[in-house]
């Protein structure tokens, strides 16, 4: 995780109607395949917004830690709604202190004319990626597993 | 009656969550199962473990899998009224603020204003959003990838006039 650098203060994201929205950059983390992916004001307000509207506040100060899913995931998965290229979901089992236990946590990136940015981040059901079970295991594309991990413990 | 918030951010990731006024917030926080696809893979609920009802709804796509989303809760979740503050809507199933929620974010508002279907039928916000669908599905080719074709969503919009 590093400060952006002068050029990488702003990105633009491209909304639903084609038009450019400039985001600013709060930092910029190297995933575990070494592309960059730019974490937004935006995003992160996005995020916690939404974790405290759900009251998983405990999960807030997971977003400070971007770093250690996006690095150090369990698996990667295309998003099987999306077109190949569009959005790379990281799940990652992290330890939440406050429940005292672990829970499945899910970071969604999106990438756009090839600069990927952080979306959102959210608490997946244990055991299921995305998809599962209506789109079919066989058709769901992983983009990275670490070698300690099995695809049957994500239902894949 | 549980009142639901959206919350949007482009291009098209939308969630709802629903809270009921007499229960309050424990200061730990919900430890819920998590969000899971249901019925359609771009739907994900998660639900509330004090209830055991579903409590929050996201679509992370809905610029594109709307059509699917709203039948499928249309379908599959029917059986509550929710009220939505921030669209001034009160006593409405969650298909219906989905649609809402289509309108004002990622159309913008620039939906036709809905006008009644009949003398007797009430004016709904969903057929409005479906007859939107087909008609631009209309005019799209290919399909998205994993969801249904454009002859789908004219079917689903077919369906709901039946």
């Amino acid at each position: 995780m590093r400060e952006p650098s002068p050029s990488e203060e702003y990105i633009t994201v491209i909304d639903n109607k084609g038009r450019e929205r400039v985001q600013r950059v709060e930092y910029v983390v190297l995933e575990v395949r070494g592309e960059k992916v730019y974490v937004t004001a935006d995003g992160l307000a996005y995020a916690e917004d939404s974790l405290v509207a759900k009251g998983q506040n405990y999960l807030i100060e997971k977003l400070g830690r971007l770093s250690g899913i996006l690095a150090h995931p369990d698996i990667v998965i295309w998003d099987p709604v999306e077109a190949l290229g569009d959005t790379l979901i990281y799940y990652k089992r992290l330890y939440i202190a406050a429940l005292r236990r672990h829970k499945l946590v899910a970071a969604i990136v999106k990438a756009r004319r090839g600069t990927k940015f952080f979306y959102n981040l959210h608490v997946q059901e244990s055991g299921k990626v995305k998809g599962l079970p209506i789109v079919p295991p066989s058709e769901i594309q992983v983009w990275y597993i670490a070698p300690q991990v099995k695809r049957r413990q994500f239902g894949l | 009656m549980r009142k639901l918030r959206f919350l949007f951010q482009e291009p098209g990731l939308i969630e709802a969550i629903a809270s009921d006024p007499d229960i309050p917030m424990s200061e730990t926080g919900l430890d819920t199962p998590g969000y899971r696809s249901l019925w359609v893979a771009d739907l994900m609920v998660d639900y509330d473990p004090r209830t055991s009802r579903p409590y929050a709804f996201m679509s992370s796509s809905f610029e594109k899998t709307y059509p699917l989303v709203i039948w499928a809760l249309k379908f599959h979740m029917d059986d509550e009224l929710f009220d939505v503050p921030q669209a001034s809507l009160t006593a409405i199933p969650l298909h219906e603020a989905f649609s809402w929620a289509y309108a004002h974010f990622i159309l913008e508002d620039q939906l036709p204003i809905p006008q009644p279907d009949g003398p007797s039928e009430p004016r709904s916000l969903t057929r409005q959003v479906l007859r939107y669908a087909a008609a631009v599905a209309e005019g799209i080719e290919g399909t998205i990838k994993g969801q249904r074709s454009p002859t789908t969503f004219l079917r689903l919009s077919h369906l709901y006039n039946t």
